[in-house]
């Protein structure tokens, strides 16, 4: 069946497989809050939209814009996106129901006549959800503008044609309707040991329908029950393979019905947050993906989807202009807005990269070959470890992800060693990361790794921090500056004790 | 007509202890894997016998060098499954009762057998066959096919078959009126060809899909009905049948049996030998000297290798007797694979007595008359000797049996008693064995023993992990810079 993506140019396969990290990326990004505005309520758009922003195989540079384009279709045509998705989640859920109910109770029979006709009954629902959509889609005004959604609608239309819908429904009524005759015609020749092979069914239904040479016959009665059960047996046969013929059919269209879901569930998804997102009044842009060969990091007025969905609040954006800058350390004030910084940014790229608009004033940046997180943790992940073995683990498995095209997010990593000790193991891997030119963001409180960095002056990194305003308070941005000794957590005690 | 590709002069052989060579060298589970990994199932016993003829072991292994060769391997493996095939048949023909259908299936089996004996033939024949063994068995094929009997089996079984597979008629089943009808075909279209059509675009798979009726083996009260009908509807067809079971029920297939079991044997050990080639094992083949030596470089145990298990980092290790050097001691802190070692050098000997490839990238070493283990086990309780004296027993035993030219490996034995007992024992024990010209492998922990001038001593090197923290889960920054590329 000719089947076009909506979300690949070139058609491939809804992405099943998660990156490894993908726990790791929804709980150090909060990503639960996304998935939830995309869903909001139907576990199904949770389950795709969770799918595919942490599809391992990423989505290239052109299936970004191809998704962009038929993104900003759906959010134009929301009405038609929307009643698409209903219609097959509608027949979808309906095919389920009833394939259950006709799947057999332990151990009980189920005759073959029985199957063909729970088989056109699953048809019959299939046929019945391609004549909504192709009602949906000659009701829709205004035509859809983008070349991936006109593809879509176009093959569906092809495919599903009046013509073949109405012989389908008529060749399917007929077999239903002949199936109670019981009377089969074959062909055949003597295989093996003279068991009967080559069978060809020649009739169903009517007897002796076949012009036939009058040539000499031979026949007897079905006197005794095992003959009987044997006829019959090689009867069902024959119907057997109507059957695998029916149930072909129905998977072929039911697993197209189901790419069609999760795709247009997608959109649906992205329609939900969009407009969740503007009523709120947080600023939404598509963003832009730099030539290859160019490096890019600069966006104005960020802002971490997830805190905005979370309270209802349109966070503080924060502008970044670091071009082609490789390690970020980024130190300063407690409770300053480091962790929500790192996790707008992860969030932006993991939208980015599945075709999604992103909570900003503009974006610009690399497409990456997977987003690594490494942010602290109240417990180790293994109860027999201590914690600076499971954070050394967490580590270990991270770098066994990465590669020089990868985003890793480091967040107070280490701490859990002695300051000397952490400053070196911080000195060897984040020098490492930084040598193979793979892009990385640190935040931490190691002054003596942060200052001695800094001292040296080394290419293509760029030291940030976060703010605090004269009278302790916190503006909750990040700006250029250099590490200084103090991360003010004197504040936060005055603000506990109130002293 | 007989003519085996394992003995060059007729059957000849003696049997391997299966007490203390085979299972000491854990051979027996290495033949369990061999023959897992065959598809075949090999007879067993040829992987304990040590063929006794003269020019038995260069005559296998040129034999299993040509079966290696890509199209004499493909020929061998269809013979082998076609054969399995007439095996069946020629089985439902002996124990199926129905008379007509005992025919038939002689009949298929014959045809079969005819088949694969003529591909083979032919096959053989293609190929520039330089190994004594198969070249014989060819002639000898050669011989047999021109021989009546078979030319007439031939002739008779493709005539009849002929006959039967033009037999083509229509089924008319009524469960209304509870009748069978059958009669000449009915030609006609085929049911399904309407629903190809319209099923066109979803390239339905199950619509070529093949009708199997009736299926298994057993003929049932309605297709023994049909068979009457069809008897009385081509009664010309049934009687060559008849007549054909009559004359060649018994037709002979002794040659073709033994190459079946012989041949299983070394494409067993082809498979499995590729298997762990996949996983980087090498094989080579034995090379044989006058003098008494055993010289093995790269040489592997199997026994810790599992085929199925991919790739493989097994241990590779080195041992040259030297010239001369008839004693040998070979010592190494735990878990430094002495026993992997001593294992390693007796199953290559006694895969190379057996004349097939060894698991080492070199292997050299004289015909050695024989293989005696005496490895350490727990006290046997049955003989009452204390462990000590039980081992020294069985050493007795084996320097008593030794004739000279064999290899004798002692594992772990004596450590039962004192260092300096075991080393004032195990250095007379080696001098017994010096004066019988055999070479002896005698892998220990005891210090006394390494310390001689009876034996050449080989220590084994047990390897220690870093203790940094950071390379323990590769986290330097050495090691990342490797480990991102």
């Amino acid at each position: 069946m000719n089947t076009n993506s909506l979300l690949f140019r070139e058609p491939r396969d809804w992405p099943k497989q998660a990156v490894p990290n993908a726990r790791d990326l929804i709980c150090d990004l909060n990503l639960a809050n996304i998935f939830s505005a995309m869903s909001r309520g139907d576990r199904f758009l949770y389950d795709a939209a969770g799918q595919l922003l942490l599809a391992k195989t990423p989505a290239t540079p052109g299936d970004i814009l191809y998704r962009q384009s038929i993104l900003r279709d759906a959010l134009e045509n929301r009405e038609a996106v929307r009643s698409m998705y209903r219609v097959l989640s509608a027949r979808i859920v309906q095919y389920h129901d009833c394939y259950k109910k006709s799947q057999p109770a332990f151990s009980s029979f189920v005759t073959v006549s029985a199957r063909i006709k729970d088989a056109v009954e699953l048809f019959r629902i299939l046929i019945c959800a391609a004549v909504e959509i192709n009602a949906v889609i000659d009701q829709q005004g205004a035509p859809f503008a983008s070349e991936g959604m006109r593809d879509f609608i176009g093959a569906f239309r092809r495919f599903f044609s009046d013509a073949f819908i109405k012989s389908a429904t008529a060749e399917v009524d007929k077999l239903r309707s002949t199936l109670d005759d019981s009377c089969v015609t074959y062909s055949a020749g003597l295989g093996l040991g003279l068991k009967g092979s080559g069978y060809i069914l020649r009739g169903i239904g009517g007897k002796k329908t076949n012009g036939r040479s009058s040539g000499a016959k031979s026949s007897f009665a079905l006197s005794s029950i095992g003959i009987q059960a044997q006829a019959g047996a090689l009867r069902d046969a024959g119907l057997l393979k109507m059957v695998y013929v029916l149930n072909e059919a129905n998977a072929k269209m039911l697993e197209r019905f189901e790419a069609a879901r999760r795709e247009l569930g997608f959109y649906t998804g992205c329609v939900n947050l969009y407009e969740e997102l503007e009523q709120i009044g947080v600023p939404t842009v598509f963003p832009t993906v730099p030539e290859p060969g160019q490096k890019a990091l600069d966006f104005e007025g960020l802002s971490d989807v997830s805190l905005a969905l979370e309270h209802s609040i349109n966070p503080v954006g924060n502008t970044l202009h670091a071009g082609g800058a490789g390690l970020f350390v980024i130190t300063g004030a407690n409770q300053g807005g480091k962790s929500t910084f790192l996790r707008s940014l992860g969030c932006a790229q993991l939208m980015m990269q599945c075709g999604m608009f992103v909570a900003a004033r503009s974006f610009r940046a690399n497409c990456c070959s997977g987003v690594l997180t490494h942010f602290c943790r109240s417990e180790p992940g293994k109860p027999d470890r201590g914690m600076l073995e499971d954070e050394l683990a967490r580590m270990d498995a991270l770098i066994a992800l990465a590669d020089r095209d990868s985003l890793v997010m480091l967040n107070e990593s280490f701490s859990s060693a002695h300051e000397r000790e952490a400053c070196a193991i911080a000195g060897e891997v984040v020098g490492a990361l930084h040598g193979r030119g793979v892009r990385t963001l640190y935040v931490t409180h190691l002054y003596d790794f942060t200052a001695g960095l800094a001292e040296q002056k080394p290419d293509g990194v760029m030291f940030l921090a976060a703010q605090r305003n004269a009278d302790g308070t916190r503006p909750y941005t990040i700006a250029e500056s250099l590490p200084e000794r103090s991360s003010f957590g004197m504040d936060i005690y005055n603000e506990v004790f109130g002293e | 007509m007989i003519s085996s590709i394992l003995y060059r002069n007729g059957e000849n052989y003696t049997a391997f202890d299966m007490d203390t060579v085979v299972a000491d060298l854990h051979m027996d589970r290495i033949v369990d894997r061999i023959l897992d990994v065959g598809k075949e199932c090999a007879p067993r016993d040829f992987f304990f016998r040590k063929p006794a003829g003269p020019g038995d072991v260069p005559f296998r292994l040129s034999v299993i060098r040509e079966l290696e060769d890509e199209r004499v391997y493909g020929a061998v493996q269809r013979f082998l499954s076609r054969y399995n095939l007439f095996r069946l048949y020629l089985d439902y023909s002996i124990k199926l009762p129905q008379p007509k259908t005992k025919q038939k299936w002689l009949l298929d089996a014959a045809c079969v057998y005819c088949d694969c004996l003529n591909r083979l033939y032919a096959d053989l024949s293609e190929a520039p066959l330089a190994s004594e063994g198969l070249r014989r068995f060819r002639d000898c094929l050669g011989l047999y096919r021109d021989a009546q009997s078979f030319r007439s089996l031939l002739h008779d079984s493709s005539d009849c078959r002929g006959r039967l597979d033009s037999v083509r008629f229509c089924i008319d089943i009524d469960l209304r009126e509870n009748t069978v009808e059958l009669s000449g075909d009915c030609g006609g279209g085929d049911y399904f060809e309407t629903l190809a059509r319209i099923f066109s675009a979803f390239g339905c798979e199950a619509l070529g899909r093949e009708i199997i009726a009736l299926p298994g083996v057993n003929m049932g009260p309605l297709e023994l009905r049909m068979l009457g009908c069809l008897e009385s509807l081509y009664p010309d067809a049934f009687a060559s049948l008849e007549g054909f079971y009559r004359k060649h029920a018994a037709f002979g297939h002794e040659l073709a049996d033994l190459f079946e079991r012989e041949a299983q044997f070394y494409m067993a050990y082809i498979d499995y030998m590729r298997l762990l080639q996949q996983s980087g094992i090498r094989f080579c083949y034995p090379e044989f000297t006058d003098t008494l030596q055993l010289e093995i470089t790269g040489g592997h145990d199997l026994a810790l290798i599992d085929p199925a298990g991919g790739e493989s980092g097994a241990r590779a290790f080195d041992f040259d007797s030297g010239p001369g050097q008839i004693c040998h001691v070979v010592t190494g802190p735990d878990q430094s694979a002495r026993t992997s070692f001593i294992r390693m050098a007796g199953q290559a000997a006694y895969l190379s007595l057996l004349g097939l490839p060894v698991p080492c990238a070199g292997f050299k070493s004289c015909f050695l008359h024989g293989i005696h283990t005496h490895f350490a086990r727990g006290e046997d309780l049955s003989t009452n000797f204390g462990r000590l004296k039980e081992e020294l027993v069985r050493a007795k035993q084996i320097l008593d049996r030794d004739g000279g030219g064999s290899l004798v490996l002692f594992h772990d034995i004596l450590a039962s008693t004192t260092s300096y007992d075991a080393g004032r024992i195990g250095k007379r024990l080696l001098s017994g064995l010096a004066e019988r010209d055999s070479i002896c492998i005698f892998a220990t922990q005891i210090g006394e023993l390494a310390d001689t001038d009876v034996a050449h001593v080989h220590r084994l090197e047990g390897g220690a992990a870093g203790d940094n923290i950071l390379e323990k889960y590769g986290l330097s920054a050495s090691l990342i810079r490797e480990r991102i590329r």
